[in-house]
């Protein structure tokens, strides 16, 4: 249907195309490789190579992936706060908010126990958190006056970008600080409180060096959980960063940058079904205490539940079809994050174009509900190199070098600080964390390079041949070789397809640390006693391996039209979900593909969309934690000069988020945000934004087995007002 | 040791994976090379070279002042006129952007007018009745000297770095380190009118400033290795 109604768009308004019959020696893809470069500034445009590297430009239209890059003009006009927000008009993500402060991103794929198995880089840098295999995206976002640019490749791109880019890639790229001279306020609040505050100040410290820092806010209001009950999710998110650049020569740079971030929010941790009583009858099914009591089962504790488990009761709440009185831990969940960069970029007199860069990372955080705390600090080198070899062959090579140490400690909350027979130590012990990382390895190196060829076979056809090495402490040795291939069929349309294979390291926490997920009474091993529940992390878990076979079709049937087909069949071996009883390893296959279109009806109306697919079987059997169906449309349309009306509609089909005790089904659900962008001149800009407008709220997403229920996503009224002076 | 002993076996096993692997990259890649003519590999970069010579102009366009004396009367359009042959889609490239920029000059929409070396003649006559800026394609037979003999008022592009330095003109691209850059004269930001910004000064990385009094001057910025410019015509 969206086709049929694009194409029929297209012939009603073929008369009033951007340009129709001019230019007729131009192919539609290079008239729009011209709208592009126009809106490059001088230093851009010179820094655009005339020959590129396949996996490198993502904006080339011969690129064999699936691309899509995002502006800053993306979030403005869709009135998106945050980078994350705007995701969810890109076809293939899924973006779901759990409470007010988080948010989850899956790309055409699985979850398991991380929701994050793709690689995401902030100017090169890596900030997938290896403890749990997630992304802080709101410890990540940065200013809007900053962002240049976010690209998205979805599929597997290892042989440049390495391990963890299993399901796709995505790569934030900021402004170099002369493009941010002066001063950028830019300041959004919501109906409900919410409020994020930006301010940048840029400004130039000789003819060729510039500078710039930043300040960031965000506060957080408190929302209500979907039963009604707050969601305690108040609390605030603060930054600060600064950029220094400088041209020590022609085509020799030097930038230096870094941030700090702080953010103080609470967690909750479900308590409900944590306390068992042991089933004879079917030791792997253990019965809830409550309904132990409730049975009136022999030998029953006294009291049923220990005194320090009564203060997380919720009144009157009770959960799951069996009815299960409601329990739930709230703690601090404090994260302070630091990282300094410097890059020294340049390009030889025989065209080797290289880099080198350096970072330095702290991490410290305290996951409060589950008593789990580490410091993590992380040293990376990076060099990377690309260099045109002959007239066909375009070399690309670099090496990486990391190491990273973690400080890891851990206590028993409050709720579990009563005793209970510890079998390891043949002890009484009250202090049992839930999470137990031990005297496991704390400090890892990392070690990589990797080495691509795009070769032109003829003026229709490029090749890309390449593999990254990688020898981790965490992983031991891997080659992840990869091969993409595209073919002009003709002036508008381009044939690509891919072979990749990638690698998805496991998380520590999978990796190293015991978890003790509950307490068990009546155990035959200690009759009459409280045991704990646990189960033992895998340190021969193997990395997840993914043979990922990519086709696409990226054709201009006019020159304002551009549609994208990108289709996918991964096969993954050892992919890894959480237990009880123990992580395990399954053989996942997933399926799909993307329908996108770009339209521009007229000068004045952008339209863009799209609809994704995906189905997942593990084990041969379908996975219902991720939408089969999601399609997006966006539309902008300029109503006069200085005023923009967009309209957003989003569709998210049904899923259930898997629990072992209470899944939750989630709806499907249809999602229509519109709004006013007034820009009276160039230096003031001014939106006003409904979003969730067909519905007062709906559930999309929590932690399974961590939080008690989802919160609600209301419907949310924005004003926002950007001003540079 | 065990431990060890595996590790070593695995790094060992991967290694040379690895140099196989990379063996056959630059097998395969280097072996097609020569399979295949050049001919058509020549035009992709080319075309490419001329898009983005084709964005400078028209950025080039918003960084430069003419005085009224040099501007067109009341009522007509000022002119990009661009003489020579070329197959690079230049012209189409140069055409579409100022259409699609609606792009002006001190506030009046540009008129492009191309003039291949067949028209000449005609060539010659627009050139007299005044135009703001001239491109001048390498096997264009006018000179910038003689085309500001025809129009006082125009700035005059070309290509190559001795356009500037040797034939008198006033910016030309060249293509270094698989990147377009400019060499401009300094007199294009000396004189009153048709006048560069000074902004463009400090962009190292983009412009090489050509002292008035020849390549040797001591204003402006010499990138350390112009001599290896090569125009993408020339290839």
């Amino acid at each position: 249907m969206l086709l049929c109604t694009v194409a029929f768009l297209t012939k009603a308004n073929g008369q009033t195309a951007v340009d129709r019959n001019t230019s007729d020696g131009l192919s539609p893809f290079e008239k729009a490789e011209l709208r592009r470069l126009l809106d490059l500034d001088f230093r851009d445009l010179s820094r655009t190579p005339i020959r590129g590297v396949l996996g490198y430009q993502q904006e080339y239209w011969r690129n064999p992936a699936s691309v899509h890059v995002l502006r800053p003009d993306d979030l403005r006009l869709n009135g998106h706060p945050l980078t994350v927000d705007a995701f969810r008009n890109v076809s293939g993500m899924y973006v779901t908010r759990g409470v007010g402060y988080d948010d989850f991103v899956t790309m055409r794929n699985f979850s398991g126990s991380a929701t994050e198995k793709f690689l995401t880089m902030v100017d090169g840098r890596e900030v997938l958190q290896l403890m749990g295999g997630t992304i802080n995206w709101t410890t990540e976002d940065l200013p809007l006056a900053i962002l240049d640019r976010v690209e998205i490749i979805r599929g597997p791109g290892a042989s440049i970008w390495g391990t963890n880019a299993i399901s796709g890639v995505v790569n934030v790229v900021t402004k170099h600080a002369a493009a941010t001279q002066g001063n950028n306020v830019r300041l959004l609040i919501e109906d409900d409180g919410t409020f994020l505050g930006e301010y940048v100040h840029g400004g130039q410290l000789s003819e060729d060096s510039y500078y710039r820092f930043w300040i960031r806010d965000q506060e957080y209001s408190e929302g209500e959980l979907v039963s009604g009950m707050p969601a305690r999710d108040d609390g605030y998110a603060r930054k600060a960063g600064f950029r220094f650049d400088k041209e020590l020569a022609m085509d020799l740079d030097l930038t230096i940058a870094g941030s700090f971030a702080t953010r103080r929010v609470e967690h909750i941790l479900d308590l409900t079904a944590r306390l068992f009583y042991y089933n004879a009858a079917d030791p792997s099914s253990p019965i809830p205490i409550h309904l132990a009591g409730a049975l009136n089962l022999p030998n029953l504790p006294s009291p049923l539940i220990p005194s320090s488990w009564q203060s997380s009761a919720v009144p009157g709440q009770t959960l799951s079809a069996l009815g299960l009185p409601r329990y739930q831990n709230y703690e601090e969940m404090p994260q302070d994050a630091s990282h300094l960069r410097a890059k020294l970029s340049g390009i030889s007199d025989n065209d080797l174009e290289w880099s080198l860069s350096g970072y330095a990372e702290l991490y410290d955080t305290t996951l409060g509900h589950v008593g789990h705390s580490w410091e993590r600090e992380e040293f990376d080198l990076d060099f990377k190199a690309n260099k045109p070899i002959g007239d066909r062959n375009h070399l690309a090579f670099g090496f990486s070098v990391r190491h990273m140490s973690l400080d890891v400690d851990e206590i028993a909350t409050p709720p579990w600080r009563f005793p209970v027979f510890d079998p390891s130590t043949g002890t009484y012990r009250s202090d049992i964390p839930i999470l137990d990382y031990g005297t496991s390895p704390t400090s890892f190196d990392r070690y990589a390079g990797f080495l691509q060829d795009s070769i032109d076979l003829n003026d229709r056809i490029v090749l890309s041949l390449g593999a990254k090495f990688e020898d981790s402490d965490l992983t031991g040795s891997s080659i992840q070789p990869g091969a993409r291939l595209s073919y002009a069929l003709d002036e508008r349309n381009i044939l690509w397809g891919a072979y990749s294979r990638a690698y998805r390291q496991a998380s520590l926490v999978e990796e190293f640390t015991k978890v003790s997920y509950g307490r068990i009474w009546n155990h035959p091993l200690l009759p009459g006693q409280w045991l704990p529940m646990d189960f033992e992390s895998d340190p021969t878990l193997d990395d997840e391996k993914m043979d990922a076979f990519e086709f696409g079709w990226r054709t201009r049937p006019q020159d304002n039209l551009l549609f994208e087909l990108s289709l996918f069949y991964y096969d993954t071996t050892d992919a890894v979900f959480s237990g009880p009883p123990i992580y395990s390893t399954s053989d996942v296959k997933t399926s799909g593909g993307e329908l996108t279109f770009d339209y521009n009806p007229s000068h004045t109306w952008h339209l863009q969309g799209g609809y994704s697919y995906s189905r997942g079987k593990k084990d041969g059997v379908p996975q219902e934690d991720f939408p089969e169906s999601m399609a997006n449309i966006s539309s902008h349309l300029k109503v006069r000069d200085d005023l923009i009306f967009s309209q957003s509609l989003y569709y998210t089909g049904e899923r259930t988020i898997a629990s072992a005790y209470n899944p939750i089904p989630i709806d499907d659900y249809l999602r229509l945000d519109l709004g006013l962008v007034w820009r009276p001149d160039k230096t003031l800009e001014i939106g006003l934004f409904g979003r969730d407008l067909l519905d007062p709220d709906h559930a999309e997403n929590m932690y399974n087995d961590l939080d008690v229920e989802p919160g609600k996503v209301e419907r949310t009224f924005l004003i926002s007002v950007t001003k540079k002076f | 040791m065990s431990f060890i002993a595996s590790r070593f076996k695995q790094k060992l096993r991967a290694r040379r994976s690895f140099v196989l692997l990379g063996g056959l990259v630059l097998l395969l890649g280097f072996g097609t090379s020569s399979l295949h003519a050049q001919s058509t590999r020549a035009s992709e970069e080319e075309r490419r070279t001329a898009r983005v010579q084709a964005t400078y102009l028209t950025h080039l366009v918003h960084f430069t002042r003419w005085e009224k004396r040099h501007l067109p009367a009341e009522g007509e359009s000022p002119k990009i006129i661009v003489v020579g042959n070329e197959s690079r889609g230049f012209v189409d490239s140069l055409e579409f952007l100022i259409r699609q920029n609606a792009l002006k000059i001190e506030g009046k929409l540009v008129k492009f007018e191309y003039f291949d070396n067949s028209r000449q003649a005609q060539a010659r006559e627009a050139l007299r009745k005044g135009c703001q800026l001239v491109y001048v394609l390498t096997n264009s037979s006018f000179t910038p000297e003689e085309i500001n003999n025809l129009s006082d008022s125009a700035v005059v592009f070309g290509e190559g770095q001795e356009f500037v330095t040797d034939k008198g003109g006033d910016v030309s691209f060249v293509t270094v380190r698989n990147r377009v850059k400019l060499v401009v004269s300094e007199k294009y930001f000396r004189r009153t009118s048709p006048k560069l910004s000074s902004k463009l000064v400090n962009l190292k990385s983009v412009v090489e400033i050509i002292p008035s009094n020849g390549p040797k001057g001591s204003i402006g910025h010499r990138g350390p290795n112009f001599h290896s410019v090569v125009s993408p015509q020339s290839k």
